[in-house]
């Protein structure tokens, strides 16, 4: 009796078991490859008062392998309108057979309009839907709506979304810029009384080299620059320049190229085979910032201290390095050119934003909080008027191959 | 070892770890006073008051070890009262149930079984809860050490490769924002919100050492609120004070932006997967003691019919709930609710019973000499 009942046992487990696996496939209303339109890249629009977003979708037809596709026609570009970001979204299948699927979306543009208009209304889309990536990187199309924009392709991506994500995903490369995915952007949006970034695109003409192709200008999408936001509107642009500089008070400089002239005294003249040259490129690899403030006569002072340290890449002026002190004053005049950076970007966020972009409201609150819970409501007119002074030490480490330039003849032995 | 038995380490594993699954998963601390950079002392004093507001339930424990909570409420307040706080517990670990089999189908709806019907992942998670809790709880403490052990690895190790996102200069300043007395009351709010010390006491019968008591919570309190505090503070300095409070479950975002090297991205899955494992073993505990309770209290024996129609119960409600409902967890309201009701069973009855005790401990000590 007993064994009969392990054995009815055992039969009941084995039918449980093949009705789990018959029935439970996969999850309910899973959806299948062939339904989905895989977004790459959105962009956002406002026009008349409605909210248009423009999805770059990936073309399964056009594999990167398939013969005779462009890259071009590996992606489709639909659009949705609507009231709200969700009906634009929704609506796109009004006209698209497939459902727009976005975990594979890693860029966020917000056109021009939009973004001067506040961000604000149409972004609670993003942090709210599970299926868009926190990974992705937020950006303003400078000085045009984010569809046009969209579609360019003058890499070796397969798709335009990816030709942009590969470029924005370079400012390791080039602290000209600086991109920010959506939970940085939510990070530094939430932060009182302070103004946050994005990074941009924007469209350039270049004359088209490639003889092969008829027409004589190509498009291609540059990203240096950054757009300022206070409060959740866009009011300008810091320049390639100043994003140097901003990226060196914030300490999140990367790597970046100084380019700098040397005082003409360090110059030997007569040894000069030309003098066409001005400039010298040195390779920032390595910085550290520290943001110090006092209460001087009760009014607050900003302390910024950046040293760095940096590769000589390229000097045009006809420098002998090898000669004693030329070296010091290249890292003087560089420091210099970076020091101006840096006061460019502050007097830009102090005088014509008027919005503490840089964190200093948070640099407050750490060193002085009794101060900080007086002065936080009026924090940005305070911020207008900060008393700054910025000290730069740079180092030129390396120096390549060459310790003097072509440009000028090798003096006599020692 | 003896197998028959439940090892120090195996509660220590199950008592931290299930503490770990409901702090983390809508991370309650981060809107409790002082709701700022301070979060992370907050929880680690919450261990103090912890200890102190168990202090009646582990000393009850400690004097009648082979008693079940209700059996030792029946004996100290008599049978009338004892019956009637032992219904209520079971009711209390019922509705616990419900709370937590609700969170997991948000949490298993919102990331990864997005277009998922409810009954079904309610239901699944109720028949394996049946069959978890259909064993012993010796069987189910071995087999929640396995669980547990690689959860909490698991959870250690997120921890750590998303340390790269983290921003530790927004926890400062230290202390400057809030006051002694909002960290006071957030830690006695927070010490408020893990119920996870039933586990111990349930499971202190079948305990190789008893003696090992004080010791198991001591030691799984300490690591749970270490790690839960570290958990907090990596989550705030990634996301931002703020943006973490905007967040429903803020550490899974932080599991989300986890972009170590292109092998560990979009790792969140291991998460809700070690997630869903521990709190499916809550379930399953909590159905099991709601069980025993009322077992207890009607006075029946071992029976599976019973404790299948209270597992069937709690599916149907959850089932309604979550149909019907939106719970959002950080809510004020749920929380207080929850913080009152651990309050209420796991400090305010059993300290009735504990006073109660000591006026009775003479008549108490005789009857238990005579039985003996």
């Amino acid at each position: 009796m007993k064994e009969l009942n392990n054995l009815s046992k055992k039969t009941l487990i084995v039918i449980f078991i093949l009705a789990i696996t018959i029935l439970l496939t996969s999850c309910t209303g899973g959806r299948e490859l062939n339904t989905l339109g895989i977004v790459v890249a959105t962009g956002l629009d406002l026009e008349d008062g409605k909210v248009i977003i423009t999805n770059e979708v990936i073309n399964p037809a056009k594999g990167s392998n398939s013969e005779n596709s462009t890259t071009q026609e590996n992606t489709l570009f639909i659009q949705g309108i609507g009231d709200t970001l969700t009906e634009a979204f929704v609506n796109t299948t009004l006209t698209f057979d497939r459902e727009l699927y976005l975990p594979h979306s890693h860029i966020v543009i917000f056109g021009e309009e939009l973004a001067k208009r506040g961000i604000g209304d149409y972004i609670d889309f993003l942090s709210r839907n599970n299926e868009q990536r926190e990974q992705s990187f937020m950006l303003v199309a400078l000085g045009a709506k984010a569809y046009d924009v969209m579609g360019i392709n003058s890499g070796i991506s397969q798709s335009p979304g990816r030709y942009i994500y590969e470029i924005v995903r370079g400012d390791i490369y080039n602290d000209e810029t600086r991109s920010f995915t959506l939970t940085e952007f939510f990070k530094y949006f939430y932060r009182p009384h302070e103004g946050f970034l994005t990074g941009v695109l924007k469209a350039v003409e270049k004359p088209q080299i490639n003889k092969e192709i008829s027409e004589n200008e190509m498009t291609v999408i540059c990203v240096k620059d950054a757009a300022a936001f206070k409060g959740d509107k866009l009011i300008g642009y810091y320049t390639g320049e100043e994003m140097i500089g901003f990226n060196f008070i914030v300490g999140e400089l990367k790597n970046a190229i100084i380019e700098f002239e040397s005082p003409d005294y360090l110059v030997d003249k007569d040894r000069i085979n030309s003098r066409a040259g001005k400039l010298s490129s040195v390779q920032v690899f390595r910085s550290k910032t520290s943001q110090n403030l006092k209460l001087i006569d009760g009014k607050l002072h900003l302390f910024i201290d950046v040293k760095f340290r940096g590769i000589l890449r390229e000097t045009t002026q006809g420098l002998d390095i090898s000669q004693p002190g030329v070296l010091k004053e290249m890292e003087n005049s560089c420091a210099k050119v970076a020091k101006s950076y840096m006061e460019q970007a502050l007097e830009k966020g102090m005088k014509e934003f008027e919005s503490d972009t840089f964190g200093i409201g948070q640099l407050v609150h750490r060193q002085y909080p009794d101060l900080w819970k007086e002065i936080e409501d009026n924090w940005e007119g305070i911020f207008v008027n900060l008393d700054y002074t910025v000290n730069v030490t740079a180092r030129i480490n390396d120096t390549g191959f060459t310790n003097t330039p072509p440009n000028i003849r090798k003096g006599k032995q020692l | 070892m003896n197998s028959e038995k439940i090892t120090s380490r195996q509660l220590i594993l199950l008592i931290t770890t299930f503490g770990l699954s409901v702090t983390i998963s809508y991370m309650f601390a981060l809107n409790l006073p002082p709701s700022n950079q301070d979060v992370w002392i907050m929880i680690l004093l919450s261990f103090v008051y912890s200890l102190i507001f168990r202090i009646p339930l582990l000393f009850l424990n400690n004097k009648f070890p082979e008693l079940t909570l209700v059996e030792m409420l029946e004996k100290i307040l008599g049978k009338f009262a004892g019956k009637f706080f032992g219904l209520f517990y079971a009711l209390y670990f019922m509705a616990y149930t419900i709370f937590i089999l609700i969170l997991q189908t948000q949490m298993t709806g919102i990331n990864i079984l997005a277009s998922t019907p409810n009954w079904l992942i309610i239901g699944l998670t109720t028949i394996a809860c049946l069959y978890i809790g259909s064993k012993d709880l010796v069987m189910m403490c071995w087999t929640g050490e396995l669980v547990t052990s690689i959860s909490l690895f698991s959870i250690v190790l997120l921890i750590l490769l998303g340390l790269k996102n983290v921003n530790f200069t927004l926890l400062l300043p230290i202390l400057s924002d809030s006051t002694f007395a909002e960290i006071n009351k957030g830690a006695i709010m927070f010490s408020f919100l893990t119920t996870d010390v039933f586990v111990l006491i349930k499971a202190s019968p079948f305990l190789e050492n008893k003696k090992n008591v004080y010791k198991i919570f001591v030691y799984s309190s300490l690591f749970f609120t270490i790690i839960c505090a570290i958990a907090v503070a990596v989550t705030q300095g990634a996301l931002g004070l703020e943006q973490a409070r905007h967040t429903i479950y803020p550490f899974l975002i932080y599991t989300r932006i986890i972009n170590f090297t292109a092998a560990f991205e979009r790792i969140d899955v291991v998460f809700v997967t070690t997630w869903i494992a521990i709190n499916t073993g809550r379930v399953a505990f909590f159905m099991y003691f709601g069980y025993m309770a009322l077992k207890d209290v009607f006075n029946i024996d071992k029976s599976k019919v019973l404790f299948i129609v209270i597992g069937i119960l709690i599916g149907i409600i959850s089932i309604y709930i979550a149909n019907n409902m939106t719970i959002v967890v950080a809510q004020s309201m749920i929380n207080l609710a929850l913080m009152l009701s651990t309050a209420i069973f796991v400090t305010i009855i059993p300290l009735i019973a504990m006073i109660v005790y000591f006026f009775r401990r003479r008549s108490l000590d005789t009857e238990k000499l005579s039985e003996n």
